[in-house]
């Protein structure tokens, strides 16, 4: 799954670990998520986007592979 | 916080003494000493279980959600790669030992089991974590 957190992170000034905090989560599940390695659960899905002022589907796109065909 | 250091303590020489009660009963040479080294060397032990039980709750900072942390779901997938590491040993020396007919003493046994499952896990998790970081 693909998603823009990294831009919007950055975009706000965060700092990884900041943004961490804010979700309650470990700096490295943001990495991971920002590198598309992790695909976070759902409800820390909703809590990134409402950290963002964004709706969830602004924030992760689904891969070619995930959509339903 | 004074009432909850007293209670850490209170379990640390609850379990010190009642290690060194059980070293005096079967030890079979100077049970005195071995009692008081057994107490001494688990006071530490037993003092660091009552801050986590009684203490640590109050001090620590919040955990991270662990559902939601991408370590969860290293472990996860460490934990399960273990089982198949395992059955695979497993079978493998199973196997080699039936054809050489070699007998080992069953403590030997299980902790090479314990001692390869800690080392499947352990290396199949740096593994998920250096390729989630790295990549």
């Amino acid at each position: 799954m693909k998603n823009s957190v990294l831009e919007r992170r950055q975009a706000a000034g965060w700092s990884q670990q900041r943004l961490a905090e804010l979700v309650g989560v470990t700096r490295l599940t943001v990495i991971s998520i920002e590198k598309g390695r992790f695909d976070p659960s759902l409800p820390l899905a909703f809590r990134l986007a409402a950290l963002f002022e964004v709706r969830i589907e602004d924030l992760f796109t689904p891969d070619r592979d995930d959509q339903i065909r | 916080m004074l009432a909850r250091w007293i209670i850490a303590v209170a379990v640390g020489l609850a379990i010190a003494a009642t290690t060194g009660v059980l070293a005096w009963t079967i030890s079979p040479f100077d049970p005195m000493v071995t009692a008081i080294a057994f107490a001494a060397t688990a006071l530490p032990f037993g003092v660091t279980l009552g801050w986590i039980v009684a203490l640590a709750p109050r001090t620590r900072p919040a955990a991270p959600r662990a559902a939601d942390s991408v370590e969860t779901s290293w472990l996860t997938t460490a934990l399960a790669g273990t089982a198949t590491d395992l059955v695979l040993v497993v079978g493998l020396a199973l196997a080699t030992l039936s054809i050489a007919r070699i007998e080992l003493p069953a403590q030997l046994v299980l902790l090479g089991i314990l001692l390869v499952a800690f080392a499947a896990t352990a290396s199949r998790y740096a593994l998920a974590r250096r390729r989630a970081v790295r990549g």
